[in-house]
């Protein structure tokens, strides 16, 4: 059964209770008076006690809904405070929660920037092994080639030195009487034996593997001994000699300077297509000494010039 | 009296050259190992000059002129090599062990003139 609301209960409370006091007190005037003006006497206390009786009783059914009512106010005001309360509370923490956030992943980002840094470290350092094993390859190679040269050189000198002493003895012998075809035997056989002791020693320079940078270099005798060894590559490219006449002497590694002017004069040649010439000049000025090789060949690209010096770097296509 | 020179060298050839372009000049004693070298340095008195190979089996040049300083040490020291020069050469040179070094194959006129200087130096 559902509730009646407030005011339609209190209007039928009303209602029974009226019309019930009008029926009982008329019946109990009418049973303790017969006469008239005694009961329109009473009939006014009775007016009296009716307002009486549905004063206090509404007062006693506002009273008992109103306190329910203010309960329920007072109940829905705690209820509000708590949830502001509440909502601080959570707002607080999810503050917190937020910051905490925000420092993990600045801490996050921080750590990203160490692993980009520590990735470049890295591959600077591959980069650095790279280049030590060329070097170590290079100079590995060249201390084989260098044993190796150095055995045959001095297994080729003793021979050398049979034609030189037999081809001195027999110039000594004839003296001056030497028809023209003896004069040109004697003559090749020098000539051979000079050029044959040429390349020994230019083979056993540039070879020679030292860790010394103090030995004395003399630069013309280093650029003339790689010229003998380029020697047959230069058939078709004119060679122009302009070399100190004093000499240049520097001190530094024999061997090393050796191979750079030997990967020079190669590439020099190797720039120039069919014909073509390169100009040598050493000199020494102001107490620095310098080698010029100038090539009549391809060049190098502007954009190029800084990356000569870069290990493995070249234009060639590979193999 | 000629000058006596002592020439070392394992290669025979190169030795019967260095005495026949040289044997007119000087009174040229030779022997085909250091060991036999040390044996003629011994038995001779007088000889002013050495020359020595360098590479030779058993004994090499500076070991055999190490030892032979030993026994003459008036005598004048030269190294001939068919290598360049060595750390062993050139500290042998330093020391002034030895007073040159030639390479091969050897130039007789360098050799002899050389040889003339140094002796004038040392009397």
């Amino acid at each position: 059964m559902t509730k009646l609301k407030f005011e339609y209960r209190i209007a039928l409370i009303y209602l029974i209770v009226g019309f019930l006091y009008i029926i009982f007190s008329d019946n109990f005037l009418n049973s303790i008076s017969r006469d008239p003006e005694a009961i329109t006497e009473m009939q006014t206390y009775k007016g009296i006690g009716y307002v009486l009786v549905t004063a206090l009783l509404l007062f006693f059914l506002m009273q008992g809904h109103l306190r329910q009512m203010r309960s329920v106010e007072k109940e829905l005001k705690r209820h509000r405070d708590n949830l502001q309360e509440l909502v601080q509370e959570k707002t607080a923490e999810l503050d917190e929660v937020i910051e905490e956030l925000r420092e993990t992943n600045e801490k996050l980002h921080s750590n990203s920037e160490l692993v980009s840094r520590k990735n470049e470290e890295m591959e600077e350092a591959m980069q650095h092994l790279k280049t030590t094993q060329s070097q170590l390859f290079q100079r590995e190679k060249m201390a084989s080639l260098g044993v190796l040269t150095a055995g045959v050189a001095h297994e080729i000198n003793n021979p050398l030195n049979f034609i030189l002493g037999g081809v001195t003895g027999l110039e000594e012998k004839l003296g001056d009487v030497r028809d023209e075809k003896t004069a040109l035997y004697l003559e090749s056989i020098r000539t051979g034996v000079e050029r044959a002791t040429a390349i020994v020693t230019g083979l056993n320079e540039i070879s020679a593997v030292s860790e010394s940078y103090d030995e004395v270099c003399d630069l013309n005798q280093v650029v003339e001994n790689c010229l003998t060894v380029v020697h047959k590559q230069l058939d078709r490219i004119g060679v122009i000699r302009n070399l100190s006449e004093e000499g240049v002497v520097v001190k530094g590694n024999v061997g090393q300077l050796h191979q750079v002017i030997l990967n020079i004069l190669v590439n020099a040649i190797q720039s120039i297509d069919k014909q073509g010439s390169i100009a040598i000049v050493t000199g020494a000025a102001k107490g620095k000494a310098s080698v010029t090789i100038s090539d009549t060949g391809c060049g190098i690209e502007q954009s190029d010039i800084d990356k000569v010096t870069d290990p493995f770097y070249t234009t060639k296509s590979p193999g | 009296m000629m000058l006596k020179v002592l020439y070392v060298d394992d290669e025979r050839i190169n030795l019967m050259l260095f005495s026949a372009h040289l044997d007119k000049k000087y009174n040229v004693l030779t022997a085909d190992s250091g060991a036999d070298g040390l044996v003629i340095l011994k038995q001779h008195s007088g000889i002013r000059v050495v020359v020595s190979d360098m590479k030779m089996p058993q004994m090499n040049g500076i070991e055999f002129i190490k030892k032979a300083s030993e026994i003459a040490p008036d005598t004048v020291f030269y190294i001939l090599t068919g290598f360049e020069i060595t750390p062993e050469i050139q500290q042998a040179l330093d020391e002034g062990l030895i007073r040159k070094y030639f390479r091969k194959p050897f130039n007789i006129k360098e050799i002899s003139a050389e040889i003339d200087i140094g002796l004038d130096i040392n009397e």
